[in-house]
């Protein structure tokens, strides 16, 4: 491009500022979802920009460099590191160069704009931008890539006429022509007739549905040669029409048949061509057409799916079918990453029944398969599940409880381990069912993990054990009591919240003993919240005054609390006691208990409550007095409307 | 002043607006032969087209609609074979061609209810009965003054002719990127050869270059293919399958991303005959019954072998598919036999069916060993192997070929040897040729010239030869510019 000195400095600064708009508004379109104003106003303007920049200038080609655009050798843009790597996108996709050409409009824009966009939030960045780019149908962005310099040195260009000229020609000629003379040409003019017999009768292949020709009349090659001498007939009659009608009547009576009549024309047989009958009619243009709607439908997850239980019936021997099953096997992974559980699944499925069938005839067979279940189940295979269903959220649960379903005890321990690898809660649930469904019978797998020196495996298993609840897994979850880590002690108390066995209120009280305080508070939540007759008498167990008397404050609270929740009415008699107990000496421990007492009354929901605090707050003894009158009024606040 | 974007060869291509504006008028064309005049429906298409009709002739004036040479024009900008929507524009053509009618013409004041009235009448013609002239009498005694009809002839000698040496250009490169694909056909056997892993991106980037010529000019590939004795026939093989089969998807108007997932699809369907012994594949003689035997494994190996060694996604997935089903015939007989599923064979393996078929019985380096000119390779397939392959898609693939497929070498009236360039729709017995030789030999430099043009009408074709019984070569014919 021949510009002037200022216009050209002007085109520089334009391009720069262009690319480094695009740098921008490629970051938030990124990060922005589809409908946010935001980035559809920036789109526009950029768009808009871009336009009119390559309408005023015409094409604007930029090369590519590790982390350089370049206009006719100036640099435009630099690649800064981290987010700021405009020249990184193409230069790490392959792409040597680009232009913007003259024509460029709004919409190709927010096209291209897109296609990248697609590319950035590409999770594992397996795509290909130069392929989004070429398939999008942008033809007024254009690029060059590394293949093409790459693949140059295969370049065509075959200029034999150089080679000839070279030297020695007549040599070459005679090498590249063959038997290259005049009377040669002549006689490709001169021959009457050629050999023009071909012999369709093609060896038939085993179970090859080609049919034999065997007649002679068929491929009559050529006609006759004009006489040297005399100017040929034209081969293509002005009336064609009507001897193509009759021809095709002739080809009509033919078809279906073996024989065809020996073409008396001077040119190529052209009913094959010329006869509409071999033309598509709009019924069958509207057929085709419904071919290819069809066909978009192609479903790679079924289509890939049914074509490998097809190899597996097409193999002959072991090998082959071992082969066949490590290539499922492969593929099954691939699904799963994608998050195609219900495809996997299915094929997953399939293999089981086909190892069924195979068991009594092939055993090896039966085994091979046999081994590709359980590998399914692998811990390798199961963190490719974590993956998968990490990128894909909108894995319905139900698809991955009927996937979980092919998988037996072998997965257990490996499902374990990797729960916490498990972003989504939906997901961390279905797979905690279905390790209760199968742990009850397989305790000593799911429980591998108390023993792990990993804290989050410890809370798996924990998990697992308190869903499953019987006596036994109990008695394994005891071990974790005094587990040297808080996080995995403050796991067993949630968890146990929702046990379904009552056994676990006794580790839930023995948790209220707990070094940490803030696992002592949720040991006791974690009773208030299981309630119940259980519930309530495991707490009267503990708060004995001897063991009262030995917690801190806090926690004596927090237990005479759970007590009057759980407790309500049944609760009152024991509380009115800790407060009417004479404290003549002023000891600490009994204002501490009356002060606990008076706190868990105000979370007593019972009439008798109401009746035993009224009566108090006419007590004689002032302190009591006062203390039961707060007492009232902060019971009303929390429950008619205060905490 | 809007740029014009000119493709290789020199012609002016259409925009989006005359596309739509065709495409408008071939529904139009059609609905006019099924609903009333009165139909709301069809009046509001009317409009629309009317609206289009006169935003175009803001700009330009009148505005014409032509065909010649199988291609439509807009105001002598073509409109490209892979621009969406133009359904039905075969069978108009075909029409049009019938009547000797080569264009529309519609002045600035045309009206809508002209337009109408126009539509129905000109798509209830019989070819049979009327001609240009009767058609032009009849448009004036019905007052249609605003539309003037065109003849093929008048059209045909109109039109430009394309510069020789844009011409040549873009037969360049056509070779450039012919040859590329054959590279990475060998680099694809290679490495599926030794089981390891496969440039799947380059692959698909030289599919897309294919793809690029094909829509622009799909003659300077097809001839390519027509060279059938390269050095490893098993990689140009899949090259000349890739280039047939992307030129059948293109008419077929599949988008980009399925052109790319066809392309990459054909050059991969041969790929389990390199887990066939070598000497298998390269066996001079006739097969047996052993031969055969091994060679039927080739879909199952193909389709293992890109499950295997590629990563899944819808590329690798057609591929494996097409691999695998591509001998499969319609019937369900062919190989290999379905043992699970008669499920039907998916569009791309009916492609490839024919395609490959084509291929190798007009090459001759497989199961026959002896090469069958072209014509007789369709008449086999139309006759004797119809139970093969889909019917429609072969119609198809017939027009594409032509009586005289590019890369032929013919024999003309005038007593001169010519290699046959590019299929002409219109007239497919003149084609567009390179004259290369003569009673004398062959000439220094090849005489370039359209023989469906006016001035070309004493040159006719009057047989194809086979260049190797005469000692020539075609490949000379074909890359000596």
């Amino acid at each position: 491009m021949n510009l002037g000195v200022d216009k050209r400095q002007a085109l520089i600064k334009d391009i720069r500022f262009i690319l480094k708009d695009l740098l921008k508004v490629i970051k938030v379109v990124s990060m922005y979802p589809e409908d946010n104003p935001l980035p559809q106003s920036l789109k526009q303007s950029f768009a808009e920009r871009l336009e009119s920049l390559s309408e005023e200038y015409g094409d604007i080609a930029i090369s590519v460099e590790k982390d350089l655009l370049k206009y006719e050798s100036e640099v435009v843009y630099e690649d800064r590191g981290g987010d700021d790597r405009l020249a990184g996108i193409f230069f790490e996709t392959g792409i040597t160069d680009f232009t913007f050409k003259d024509g460029l409009d709004v919409n190709e824009v927010f096209i291209l704009l897109d296609v990248i966009k697609k590319y950035m939030n590409c999770p594992d960045k397996s795509l290909d931008l130069a392929a989004l780019i070429w398939e999008s149908g942008v033809t007024n962005f254009t690029f060059g890539t590394i293949e093409d310099i790459v693949l140059s040195q295969y370049d065509g260009s075959f200029n034999l006429q150089a080679f000839m000229d070279a030297d020695d020609s007549g040599h070459h000629r005679q090498v590249i022509f063959g038997t290259d003379t005049v009377e040669n040409y002549a006689a490709i003019f001169d021959q009457h007739t050629e050999s023009s017999e071909i012999d369709l009768n093609e060896p038939e292949a085993p179970g090859s549905s080609v049919l034999l020709s065997g007649s002679p009349g068929v491929g009559g090659l050529t006609p006759s040669l004009p006489v040297p001498g005399q100017k040929p007939p034209s081969v293509f009659d002005i009336e064609g029409m009507d001897e193509i009608a009759a021809r095709t009547s002739e080809a009509a009576a033919a078809m279906g048949l073996n024989d065809l009549p020996v073409s008396s024309s001077r040119g190529p047989d052209t009913t094959l061509i010329l006869n509409d009958e071999f033309r598509l009619s709009e019924e069958e243009e509207e057929i085709t057409a419904r071919l290819c709607t069809e066909d978009a439908q192609f479903d790679i997850y079924d289509s890939t799916q049914s074509l490998l239980k097809e190899i597996l019936h097409q193999e002959a021997d072991f090998r082959g079918f071992s082969e066949a099953v490590t290539i499922c096997e492969k593929v099954l992974n691939e699904f799963v990453l994608a998050g195609k559980l219900i495809q996997s699944g299915q094929l997953l499925q399939y293999i089981i029944e086909l190892e069924s069938r195979l068991r009594s005839d092939k055993p090896r067979w039966a085994d091979r398969l046999r081994d590709a279940t359980v590998m399914a189940g692998s811990r390798d295979r199961l963190k490719a599940l974590a993956e998968g269903l990490n990128k894909h959220p909108e894995t319905g649960v139900r698809e991955l409880a009927r996937y979980l379903d092919n998988f037996d005890w072998q997965a257990l321990s490996g499902i374990t381990d990797l729960l916490g690898d498990f972003e989504h809660r939906t997901h961390r649930e279905t797979l905690c069912d279905f390790l209760t469904k199968k742990g009850t019978d397989n305790l000593d797998l799911v429980s591998q993990g108390i023993f792990d020196k990993r804290w989050y495996v410890v809370r798996n298993s924990i998990s697992i054990l308190a869903r499953i609840g019987s006596d036994r897994a109990l008695e394994l979850l005891k071990r974790t009591l005094d587990h040297e880590d808080e996080r995995v002690r403050m796991a067993l108390v949630q968890e146990l919240k929702e046990c379904p066995n009552d056994r676990a209120l006794e580790l839930l009280t023995a948790a209220v003993r707990d070094r940490d305080a803030q696992i002592r508070t949720e040991a006791v939540n974690s009773i208030i919240a299981r309630r119940g007759r259980p519930a309530f008498e495991a707490v009267e167990a503990a708060i004995s005054e001897e063991n009262l008397a030995t917690l801190d404050q806090p926690d004596r609270m927090a237990l005479l609390k759970a007590y009057s929740i759980l407790g309500g009415e049944a609760a009152v008699p024991f509380l009115s006691q800790l407060i009417l107990r004479p404290n003549l000496f002023r000891e600490r421990l009994v204002s501490d208990l009356r002060a606990a007492a008076f706190e868990a009354l105000c979370h007593n929901r019972s009439e008798k409550c109401e009746r035993t605090l009224l009566k108090l707050s006419r007590n004689w003894r002032p302190d009591i007095k006062g203390q039961a009158g707060s007492a009232l009024r902060r019971r009303r606040e929390i429950i008619y409307g205060g905490d | 002043m809007e740029m014009q974007v000119s493709d290789a060869i020199g012609r002016v291509l259409a925009g989006k607006k005359e596309a739509k504006l065709l495409n408008a008028f071939f529904v139009l064309y059609k609905n006019a032969r099924i609903i009333e005049s009165s139909n709301r429906a069809f009046r509001k298409q009317i409009a629309g087209f009317y609206e289009q009709l006169k935003t175009l002739s803001l700009q330009s004036g009148q505005v014409t609609i032509k065909v010649y040479s199988g291609r439509y024009f807009v105001d002598d900008r073509m409109v490209r074979f892979d621009d969406r929507g133009l359904s039905g524009a075969g069978t108009i053509a075909a029409e049009w061609r019938a009547l000797g009618l080569g264009g529309v013409e519609f002045s600035t004041d045309i009206s809508a209810e002209e337009i109408g009235r126009f539509i129905k009448f000109i798509s209830s013609v019989k070819p049979t009965r009327e001609n240009v002239e009767s058609l032009s009498e009849s448009l004036k005694s019905h007052g249609l003054t605003a539309i003037k009809l065109l003849s093929a002839k008048e059209v045909d000698t109109g039109r430009p002719g394309i510069p020789e040496e844009v011409r040549r250009q873009f037969r360049t490169a056509a070779r450039s990127t012919f040859f590329k694909a054959l590279a990475v056909v060998e680099d694809v056997v290679v490495n599926t050869a030794a089981d390891r892993q496969v440039n799947i991106s380059r692959t698909k980037r030289v599919v897309h270059s294919l793809i690029d010529h094909i829509t622009r000019d799909e003659s300077s590939l097809l001839e390519l293919s027509a060279i059938k004795d390269y050095d490893d026939y098993t990689y140009a093989h899949s090259t000349n399958v890739c280039v047939y089969a992307l030129t059948l998807g293109v008419r077929l108007n599949l988008d980009r991303a399925r052109l790319s997932q066809l392309g990459f699809t054909a050059l991969f369907h041969d790929v389990g005959k390199v887990k066939l012994p070598s000497d298998l594949i390269k066996k001079p003689d006739a097969y047996d019954e052993n031969d055969w035997i091994q060679m039927q494994q080739h879909p199952l190996l193909g389709a293992k072998s890109i499950l295997r060694n590629m990563k899944l996604d819808v590329h690798t997935a057609r591929a494996a598919r097409g691999a695998f089903e591509h001998h499969v015939n319609r019937d369900f007989t062919g190989y290999p036999a379905l043992r699970r599923e008669k499920r039907p064979v998916n569009l791309f393996s009916k492609i490839i069916s024919i395609v490959d078929t084509f291929d190798a019985l007009s090459s001759g380096r497989v199961y026959l060993k002896k090469a069958i000119p072209p014509d007789k390779v369709l008449k086999k397939m139309h006759y004797q192997m119809a139970v093969k392959f889909d019917p429609f898609l072969l119609k198809i693939f017939n027009d594409i070929i032509g009586i005289f497929p590019a890369g032929s070498v013919v024999l003309l009236t005038t007593e001169e040897i010519a290699l046959v360039l590019t299929n002409n729709e219109a007239d497919p017995a003149r084609p567009f040729v390179k004259i290369v030789g003569n009673r004398e030999g062959l000439l220094p430099n090849p005489v370039w010239a359209d023989l469906s043009h006016s001035e070309q009408a004493d040159r006719r074709i009057v047989r194809m030869i086979d260049p190797a019984r005469h000692g020539l070569d075609a490949k000379d014919f074909i890359l000596n510019d």
